[in-house]
């Protein structure tokens, strides 16, 4: 007789298969394949670590890198950008001594954490992977298990190579139809949060499935998964398919020869069985889905390209509108105003969201022959250092920099304003990060979120642009 | 064992979705070590660019700068896992903070540094951040063990916490001693995994 097991979605596939032990009250002990590290994230987490005396336990699966808290500028130097001097310098420290690769700021393979993870095959489909850093979600987008975690964690990680962790709900969120040209994963994913709420996926790791997401890249399927935690999931999955293992082939660190074959057998089992069911099950439709933009300081704070800042009037929840209120006073927005009426200070295309090569190509298609308005700054920071010399190498260096871009060096930039990539008080960005918080790109910076070629046309025009009604 | 109860002032902020970079700007959680995160709560919201504290906010007025308990909207501490969030919240003095609900990386942080985050219902959350606002220095009586919120004899709230972050409250569990108890059970694991799934260690 077969044996009959229960239909498994891919989550419990991954999850069961890391846990170490059961610790009772909805706690599992879970296994960690890949930890990955950054300078400012685990800084505190080794000296917790040093002071207990402790080693790290699987130093062949942490991996480490320079992202925040480091300049951007052409020919940087570990002291160009100085309150990250001591950054720097000690996680070189603190790697060399407990024997962990680092892809170092003057490497070939530094960039952004989440960036750099699926490009070099470090996140792999039915593997857990954890890192400092809360859009960890993101390479959820390859089949990977993965969520960020605070400083005490990354202790505990380095320390045991697992976390205590409170089984999650699954939310599944079936994307019908497909998405209209002009229109990315970047608008899907911000109108799914504006839709359900900025804490809708709270308790829940969310699997994006559905027409729509088989036909995205690996790449679009990466700022999908990284806004996950934008709409309170700290965990966005996308089930591995013939896209994603042709993506990771050949990577760095993906497995080879029987080591792939072996490896690609186990992914093939991964998606979701026919009949398994999610806690909760969500259908959006995407067939009239128009380009997205952020008009306040949460990401749920989202609207039509074409549509105007909502009223808060318009909303009987009385701390909704409490919130509504704080940030149109911060935005300085009124209600009913076109966005496309809104003129800018700034343009930012990068961030773990929307720095990869695909983003910049398309920002580039937008940008090829015009001009930057005057009075507007526009800067384009590549995710990696390897997707910096990709697009160095197509010529997209000099579309920008002939438009009027800055086109900088690989890290997080102004998406966490760690260095002097920052809005100045009052100034007003488009930007392709994940975050509109107040302060987020610099104390006192508007930031108004949306895709790379929803930026770019805004950058050209100065005002938040439809990309589509500039087509060429 | 510490005590249970948590006693004090209570303030509260009833917006939702108050992220950790309101919490803490990104450049006060740099070159900064404990305990001088209390400067950087809600920095931009406390005070004006120039370092001057904002008269108006709620923190600046007597008696809430000796606020142990903080009252919010929904999502609070939503956003980016920095853990100096907390750091900020108990460097200030805040020992308990209640909403309806949290960030989830904020929130296992919070008991990682003895900081109790209490779940309430929406409703229960209006209920309190109205009396807090009809009193003037209302001060609010918490229960880890029995799970309460009071704030008089007749008025008592019920908060979800679940026995594992209980007991490291009232205990100061360390979470790393109490993994390495396990460690047969990681390196059991680790050598069944190998077999099971070579492909997983990078060579």
């Amino acid at each position: 007789m077969p044996v009959l097991t229960k239909p498994k979605l891919l989550f419990d596939k991954i999850w069961d298969s890391h846990c170490v032990t059961n610790l009772g009250g909805g706690y599992d002990l879970i296994y960690i394949d890949r930890h990955m590290l950054h300078e400012l994230g685990s800084d505190v987490a080794f000296e917790m670590l040093n002071q207990r005396g402790q080693e790290v336990r699987r130093s062949d699966l942490t991996f480490a890198t320079h992202d925040h808290v480091i300049s951007t500028a052409p020919g940087r130097k570990d002291t160009t950008w100085p309150d990250g001097i001591n950054y720097i310098k000690k996680l070189r420290e603190n790697t060399s001594r407990h024997s962990i690769q680092l892809f170092d700021l003057h490497g070939s393979q530094q960039g952004i954490v989440h960036v750099i993870a699926p490009e070099l095959g470090l996140a792999l489909p039915g593997t857990t992977l954890v890192c400092g850093d809360s859009h960890t979600c993101s390479v959820g987008a390859v089949g990977t298990l993965s969520w960020g975690i605070g400083t005490s964690d990354v202790a505990h990680v380095l320390a045991t190579q697992t976390l205590v962790q409170l089984r999650p709900s699954v939310m599944r969120i079936e994307c019908a139809g497909r998405l209209p040209a002009g229109v990315t994963a970047k608008d899907l994913i911000l109108a799914l949060i504006g839709k359900l709420g900025a804490d809708a996926g709270t308790g829940y790791a969310i699997e994006f499935c559905g027409e729509a997401i088989s036909s995205l890249s690996t790449e679009a399927r990466l700022t999908l998964c990284n806004l996950a935690i934008e709409m309170g999931s700290r965990i966005g999955q996308v089930a591995p398919d013939d896209t994603t293992y042709e993506g990771l082939s050949g990577r760095a660190f993906a497995p080879t020869g029987k080591d792939w074959e072996q490896a690609l057998a186990h992914w093939k089992s991964l998606p979701s069985d026919p009949g398994a069911h999610a806690n909760r099950e969500i259908t959006f439709y995407v067939d009239r889905l128009k380009p997205q933009i952020t008009w306040g300081t949460s990401p749920a704070h989202v609207v039509d390209i074409d549509g105007v800042v909502p009223n808060p009037d318009d909303v009987a929840d009385s701390l909704a509108r409490a919130g509504m209120q704080k940030a149109l006073s911060y935005m300085d927005l009124e209600p009913g105003t076109r966005l496309t009426d809104v003129a800018i200070d700034a343009v930012f295309i990068g961030s773990c969201t929307n720095s990869r090569i695909s983003d910049l190509r398309a920002a580039a298609d937008v940008i090829k022959g015009r001009k930057v308005a005057t009075g507007v700054r526009a800067v384009v920071v590549p995710g990696s250092t390897k997707t910096r010399k990709q697009a160095e190498a197509e010529g997209l260096n000099k579309v920008f920099t002939a438009a009027g871009f800055e086109w900088r060096q690989a890290g997080c930039s102004m998406c966490v304003a760690l260095n002097d990539d920052r809005l100045d008080p009052g100034q007003r960005c488009v930007s392709t990060s994940n975050r509109n918080f107040e302060g987020r790109q610099g104390v006192g910076g508007r930031t108004h979120l949306a895709s790379p070629a929803s930026a770019a046309a805004t950058a050209i025009r100065g005002y938040i642009t439809d990309h589509r009604s500039t087509a060429k | 064992m510490n005590s249970p109860r948590i006693s004090g002032i209570a303030a509260t902020l009833p917006i939702p979705d108050i992220d950790t970079d309101t919490i803490i700007p990104i450049e006060y959680c740099i070159n900064r070590d404990r305990p001088n995160f209390d400067v950087a709560l809600f920095r931009s919201w406390r005070y004006l660019d120039d370092g001057d504290e904002r008269p108006e906010f709620l923190l600046n007025t007597d008696p809430y700068r000796n606020t142990k308990i903080l009252v919010a909207g929904a999502n609070f501490g939503c956003g980016s896992s920095r853990e100096m969030a907390v750091w900020a919240l108990v460097d200030f003095g805040i020992k308990c903070v209640i909403a309806p609900s949290f960030g989830e990386i904020f929130y296992d942080n919070c008991f990682q540094n003895g900081l109790l985050a209490a779940r309430v219902s929406r409703s229960a959350a209006t209920t309190l951040s109205q009396a807090i606002e009809q009193t003037i220095g209302l001060t609010l009586e918490v229960n880890v063990s029995e799970k309460t919120i009071c704030i008089s004899k007749s008025e008592i709230f019920q908060f979800e916490l679940d026995n594992l972050r209980s007991e490291m409250l009232l205990h100061d569990l360390d979470p790393v001693a109490a993994t390495l108890t396990q460690i047969d059970a990681i390196e059991g694991f680790e050598k069944r995994d190998r077999l099971r799934r070579p492909w997983v260690t990078p060579h």
